[in-house]
């Protein structure tokens, strides 16, 4: 302490030239403890920083001027300075942190504490995904950064890894890996805020942190099983393929069918006309050997029957026999031979 | 400088003693916002400081006699040691939580952890460490995984057991839960064996889809094919019936001679090689083939 300035300085002060040496070095020392303690004011701000004033041990202000600016000497006054727009980012997932899980107490602990692997997750059905995340976080309120929170960046970090694993611990592999990302960004994030919110309750403060937000890259399975994941998506392929091979085979059925149906049509049309040009060339035939009958009727009916004779006659084996010989008829090998026809 | 010797002099005393203040030196204990003070006298705790300000921050000290002691008002942050534990069903996780805590009370405090905070936060971390294998002893995995709300009030139980110490507990939070060696690969086999149940049924759906869409197009065509027999039908009624009404207009003209030139044509066609005809010699044929037949005789002719 510099107590060595007593006040009966003064009166010894006149006397001699030892008195005024004395006097002029208690003056010039105090004089110095002065403004060593005015100097003691004055603080600097970088841009981005916030400088919180407190003022006999309460807060007092937040200033925000960059450069030069002077407060009352401790302890009336005294400063702590944050800087309050620096977007910070704090990556999880990616490597083992350097924070160390605990105070391993002993071996066991040792043991556990190296098992925990840094990226996987597990869901709320059990299973395991390897997630990787980044939070961007600027200091909210800085009075609460620094004097509500013995150490917020742990706790940032411990609070977010909680919200994130909490989210995805509600929701199945599959939601986690198809999923829309920016959901459980966005309920991560949610969770994130209302945790830190009531961190600070009691302080009556705003959140010490201001949660940027959550980037997830896309979750994986873990390499032990990504190559049945990945089977399942070659399964979704083959599944596609072979209704689309089914597609094209049933296009070739189809089209098969319509050109057979497009050729029974045109037999059928085909018939048709046949029968009926076919009728006609009869029916003119048949009317033009009318004409010709009506002018001769017995002559032409004779010849005609004639000539079919002559036509038919010449192969046919003919037995020509009397009326009234009926006795014959069982000598007659009918059976033997195919359609005999009688001609009465 | 004699005006300006004792207001500077002074001065400089009065600076002194607020410096020492600032390091808990001298006759004045000032208290800032984070911390708490405690003035003891030989022991004995004289006055406590919890707030800040002019009001209730500010205390005269004997110096030398009163000693002053600063607790830290702030959140403190307890990573405790991930642990293994069992839950429900008898399966064994490793868990890993954090704990946030607060000094509520510096003079319980003070009495309860005389060595200071690492005494203090091996309590908490004993206290808190059972609370969670209780709680936690009793969830599924499930429910351990989705963080329910019985892990909600481990902060208030907490407080609840730390009261008498001083310390208010703010959050008991799981951060990370992981499966043991052991059991991380069964779990691994059972996702892959989940995986593969996909797969396959994504494939059997695939067949499916496939043969459902080639036995439809089947049933298409032979409904097309059948439809245009039948409409074939149609048409070749159709013809038939234009046919049979041609011939009816024409053969109605003589239907006598119809029938005689349609016979005629009837037997050229039926009546070939290997046909026996048995004829009786009067047959109309042979009217010319008998001399003596009453038919020669040239003023008859046949019918």
């Amino acid at each position: 302490m510099a107590t060595e300035k007593e006040p009966g300085a003064a009166e010894r002060a006149g006397r001699g030239v030892t008195g005024t040496i004395l006097n002029t070095l208690v003056f010039l020392v105090s004089l110095a403890v002065l403004m060593g303690w005015a100097s003691e004011g004055i603080y600097q701000l970088e841009p981005g920083e916030s400088a919180i004033i407190l003022r006999l041990g309460a807060y007092d202000r937040t200033q925000r001027i960059e450069g030069l600016s002077w407060h009352f000497p401790p302890p009336l006054e005294s400063h702590e300075v944050v800087n309050t727009s620096e977007l910070r980012t704090e990556s999880f997932g990616e490597q083992p942190s350097q924070s160390t899980p605990g105070i391993p107490s002993d071996a066991v602990e040792l043991e556990i504490a190296k098992l925990i692997k840094r990226d996987a997750v597990q869901t709320g059905d059990g299973n395991i995904v390897n997630v990787a995340y980044e939070l961007q976080y600027k200091v909210g309120d800085a009075y609460a950064y620094r004097f509500a929170m013995a150490d917020p960046g742990s706790i940032l970090h411990d609070a977010t890894e909680a919200a994130m694993r909490t989210v995805i611990g509600k929701k199945t592999i599959d939601a986690v890996l198809s999923q829309d990302r920016s959901e459980i960004e966005r309920e991560a994030k949610a969770l994130l805020e209302t945790m830190l919110g009531s961190y600070l309750a009691e302080v009556n403060h705003q959140s010490a942190f201001e949660v940027g937000r959550i980037n997830l890259e896309k979750p994986q399975a873990p390499a032990a099983v990504r190559e049945a994941f990945a089977d399942v998506v070659s399964a979704g392929q083959d599944e596609k393929r072979s209704s689309l091979k089914a597609t094209g085979d049933a296009r070739e059925i189809l089209e098969r069918a319509r050109s057979e149906v497009a050729e029974i049509h045109q037999q059928a049309e085909a018939f048709k006309r046949a029968r009926i040009i076919e009728a006609s060339g009869e029916a003119t035939r048949f009317k033009a050997l009318l004409v010709e009958y009506r002018l001769a009727p017995e002559v032409t009916r004779r010849r005609l029957y004639l000539e079919t004779m002559e036509e038919i006659l010449p192969g046919i084996e003919k037995m020509v026999v009397e009326p009234n010989t009926v006795n014959m008829l069982p000598l007659l090998p009918l059976g033997n031979r195919a359609p005999a026809v009688g001609a009465n | 400088m004699r005006l300006l010797f004792i207001p500077i002099v002074l001065g400089a005393f009065l600076v002194a003693i607020l410096w020492a203040a600032q390091i808990d030196m001298g006759p004045l204990v000032i208290n800032r916002a984070d911390e708490y003070r405690l003035i003891l006298r030989f022991g004995k705790p004289v006055a406590v400081l919890t707030e800040p300000g002019i009001e209730d921050g500010i205390k005269l000290r004997i110096p030398l006699i009163d000693e002053v002691q600063v607790f830290d008002k702030k959140i403190q942050y307890l990573n405790a040691a991930a642990t293994e534990i069992e839950i429900a069903g008898n399966e064994r996780l490793i868990i890993d939580y954090f704990v946030l805590w607060q000094i509520d009370s510096p003079l319980e405090f003070r009495r309860s952890f005389p060595g200071g905070s690492g005494e203090a936060q091996k309590r908490i971390q004993r206290t808190v460490g059972s609370l969670v294998g209780d709680a936690v002893g009793n969830l599924s995995m499930a429910e351990l995984l989705a963080r329910a709300e019985a892990l909600d009030s481990l902060d208030e139980q907490a407080t609840h057991e730390l009261a008498a110490n001083g310390v208010r507990v703010i959050d008991v939070r799981i951060n990370r839960t992981e499966l043991p060696l052991q059991t991380e690969s069964a779990t691994f086999e059972q996702m892959r064996e989940q995986r593969r149940a996909i797969s396959r049924e994504k494939r059997a759906i695939g067949e499916r889809e496939a043969r459902e869409i080639r036995a439809k197009a089947d049933r298409e065509a032979t409904e097309m094919v059948a439809q245009a027999n039948a409409d074939s039908e149609v048409l070749r009624g159709e013809g038939d019936a234009g046919a049979a009404r041609i011939y009816a207009e024409a053969y109605g003209r003589d239907p006598e001679f119809y029938a005689f030139v349609r016979s005629l044509a009837a037997y050229r066609k039926t009546l070939g090689i290997r046909t026996t005809l048995v004829v009786p010699p009067d047959h109309e044929f042979f009217k010319y083939l008998d001399p003596g037949s009453p038919t020669l005789a040239p003023t008859a002719t046949a019918n």
